[in-house]
C-alpha cells in the first residue's frame, strides 16, 4: 500500500474543491471590475498582480486548516507519522504548484487574448517565485496548527511568532516588483529573482523540516 | 505473519501522573480479549500504546516479534476504533469507508455494506447529522469491515442502544468464525460482553490485577450463603467482600478458589457456596482499599 500517494490524493482532493472556489471568485471579481462595468483600479496590470495576495492568503489559511485536521486521522488509519507527513507535503507542493501554474496560465491567456498588461518578466522567475511563496505560506500555516497539536497553547503561541516572522521575511524576499526588492540584492533584476528563490527555498526547507521534527512522534488523542 | 502481542514492563507518565505501571502481558494472537477496568483504569492509554498513538514512557512493546511503532507494516494491520467526536465531519459512512478501503489492507466494503443494512445506518447522510448512537454504530462498522489482524474497540460502542449492541456482539462471533483474529474489547459492561472473551485482563489503577481464562477467571470467586457465625468461620484466612444480612443469615464474597476441602468445610458448617460471575469479580476485586493483585 502506498500510503503516501494515498495520504496525498485524500488531502489533494480537498485542496483542489477549495482552490476552484477562490479561483473561480477570483476570477469573477476581476471579470466585474477589470472589464466589467466596474472598470476599478485592482493594485496589478494582470491576473496575475491581482491574484498573487489571495493566492498567498489562501495557502496561508489552507495550511493552517490541513496542520490541524489531515495528520491524525492518517495516523488514526494506521499510517506512520512519516508517511503521513511525507503525503501533507506531497499535497502541500502540488496545490502551491497548480495554483502557480494555474494563475500563471490565466494571466498568459489574458495577454494573449485580450492584450491587456503583460506578465511579469522574467516569466519563469515570476511563476517560480509566486510557487515559493505560496509555499512558504502553507508551510507557516501548517506549523501553526501541528505547534497547537504537538506542545499546547504555549507551543501555538511559539509558532504563530516563527511562523509570522517567516512570512514577514519572505515577503520582502520574494517580491515579483523589483522596485520594492530588498536592496542588499544585487541590481539585475534576474540576479536579485534567483538569489530570493534561493533563500526563500532554504527557507521552505527549515520549515519541513521544523513540521517533520514536531510530528515525528507526536500523541494522537483518542478523545 | 505473527500477531502475537507482548508487552514488557511498560510505562506510560503523564507529567506527574502514572497512566500504567510496569505492564507486562502477553496476548497470543487470534483470541478475543476483554479489557476491564474502570473508569481513568488506563484501559485507554494501553490501547494507545499498542496502536502506536503514542510511545510508552519505558518498556518493550512488540507485535509478532518486532516494534509496530512507526512499522509501516505493522500500524496498517492494527485497527483502534474508539467513540469519535463527529460533529465537523461532513463526509457520509459511505464516504469513509471508501476512504478507509484505501489504507485498510483487508476493508471488505461488501460487509460493511451489509452491516450498513444490519444495523439500518443511513448510509448517504453526512456524520455530523447522524445521533450519537448512530454515529457509534458507524465507528464499529469501520471497525469489523477493517478486518484488521488486531482489531481493537475502546467502548466505542457505549453509545448504541442494547438492540445495536446485541448485533453488534453477533456480528464479532460471526467474523470472528470467518476470519480468526485479535479482538481486544475494552468495557466495564462487563456483564452484558462476558460471553464474548476468551480470556479477561482486570486493569486498575495502571496494573494489571488480572490476566486469565475467563473460565479460570469466573472461578477465583465464589458467594457463601449461611449462619453469619459459620460463614466467618469458613471466611477465615480468605478475601472478603461485602456482607449482605437478610435476617439470621448472611451472604458474602470471597475471592478464593474453592478446594475440594474447602466444599466439604463449607457443607459441614450448612453453606452454601454459588459461583460468581465476571462482573462480581470485577466489581470485588478493584473496590475501593487495597488492590486485589493475582
Amino acid at each position: 500500500m502506498n500510503n503516501k500517494g494515498n495520504v496525498a490524493k485524500e488531502i489533494s482532493s480537498m485542496h483542489f474543491q477549495w482552490a476552484g472556489w477562490l479561483l473561480g471568485i477570483l476570477l469573477m471579481i476581476y471579470a466585474i471590475f477589470k472589464w466589467g462595468i466596474l472598470p476599478i483600479y485592482l493594485g496589478g496590470e494582470t491576473f496575475f498582480h491581482f491574484a498573487y495576495e489571495p493566492a498567498r492568503i489562501f495557502s496561508l489559511v489552507i495550511g493552517i486548516i490541513s496542520g490541524g485536521t489531515m495528520f491524525s486521522p492518517f495516523v488514526r488509519l494506521g499510517t506512520t507519522r512519516k508517511s503521513t507527513y511525507a503525503g501533507n507535503i506531497i499535497a502541500a507542493f502540488t496545490i502551491t504548484a497548480c495554483l502557480a501554474i494555474t494563475i500563471s496560465i490565466i494571466s498568459a491567456a489574458e495577454s494573449f487574448l485580450l492584450g491587456s498588461g503583460g506578465f511579469p518578466e522574467p516569466w519563469a522567475l515570476a511563476i517560480l517565485t509566486l510557487f515559493v511563496h505560496i509555499f512558504i505560506n502553507y508551510m507557516a500555516g501548517w506549523m501553526i496548527t501541528a505547534g497547537y497539536l504537538r506542545f499546547g497553547g504555549i507551543g501555538m503561541t511559539v509558532f504563530i511568532l516563527t511562523a509570522l516572522a517567516i512570512t514577514i521575511f519572505s515577503d520582502g524576499l520574494l517580491n515579483i516588483d523589483a522596485d520594492t526588492s530588498p536592496s542588499f540584492l544585487p541590481d539585475t533584476l534576474a540576479y536579485r529573482g534567483i538569489i530570493a528563490i534561493f533563500a526563500g527555498s532554504v527557507l521552505l526547507a527549515v520549515l519541513i523540516w521544523i513540521g517533520r521534527r514536531t510530528t515525528a512522534h507526536m500523541p494522537i488523542k483518542i478523545k | 505473519m505473527n500477531f502475537d502481542i507482548s508487552m514488557e514492563e511498560v510505562n506510560v507518565t503523564y507529567r506527574k501522573s502514572e497512566a500504567l505501571k510496569d505492564i507486562d502481558l502477553i496476548l497470543p494472537a487470534a483470541k478475543i480479549y476483554g479489557l476491564i477496568g474502570r473508569n481513568g483504569a488506563g484501559k485507554s492509554t494501553l490501547l494507545s500504546v499498542l496502536a502506536s498513538f503514542r510511545r510508552p514512557t519505558s518498556g518493550n512493546i512488540t507485535i509478532g516479534g518486532a516494534d509496530p511503532y512507526e512499522n509501516e507494516i505493522l500500524m496498517s494491520h492494527i485497527s483502534f476504533s474508539y467513540e469519535k467526536d463527529y460533529s465537523e465531519e461532513t463526509r457520509s459512512i459511505r464516504a469513509m469507508m471508501k476512504s478507509t478501503k484505501k489504507f485498510r489492507p483487508y476493508f471488505d466494503t461488501t460487509y460493511a455494506e451489509e452491516l450498513v443494512e444490519r444495523f439500518g445506518l443511513p448510509a448517504k447522510k453526512p456524520m455530523k447529522k447522524l445521533s450519537k448512537g448512530m454515529q457509534s454504530i458507524a465507528t464499529v462498522i469501520i471497525g469489523l469491515a477493517s478486518r484488521a489482524p488486531i482489531t481493537i474497540f475502546d467502548e466505542s460502542y457505549s453509545g448504541m442502544d442494547a438492540p445495536a449492541r446485541e448485533i453488534f456482539y453477533e456480528e464479532i462471533l460471526k467474523d470472528f468464525e470467518r476470519h480468526p483474529r485479535t479482538f481486544i474489547l475494552s468495557t466495564h459492561l462487563v456483564s452484558e460482553m462476558d460471553h464474548l472473551f476468551e480470556e479477561v485482563i482486570f486493569l486498575h489503577e495502571g496494573k494489571v490485577i488480572l490476566r486469565d481464562s475467563t473460565d479460570h477467571a469466573i472461578e477465583r470467586g465464589v458467594f457463601v450463603t449461611g449462619r453469619k457465625e459459620n460463614v466467618h468461620q469458613w471466611m477465615e484466612g480468605k478475601h472478603a467482600g461485602e456482607e449482605k444480612r437478610y435476617g439470621p443469615t448472611v451472604t458474602t464474597f470471597a475471592l478464593h478458589t474453592p478446594s475440594q476441602e474447602d466444599k466439604k468445610h463449607a457443607a459441614q458448617l450448612g453453606l452454601e457456596l454459588s459461583s460468581a460471575s465476571l462482573q462480581d469479580l470485577f466489581i470485588h476485586m478493584t473496590k475501593e482499599g487495597p488492590s486485589h493483585e493475582q
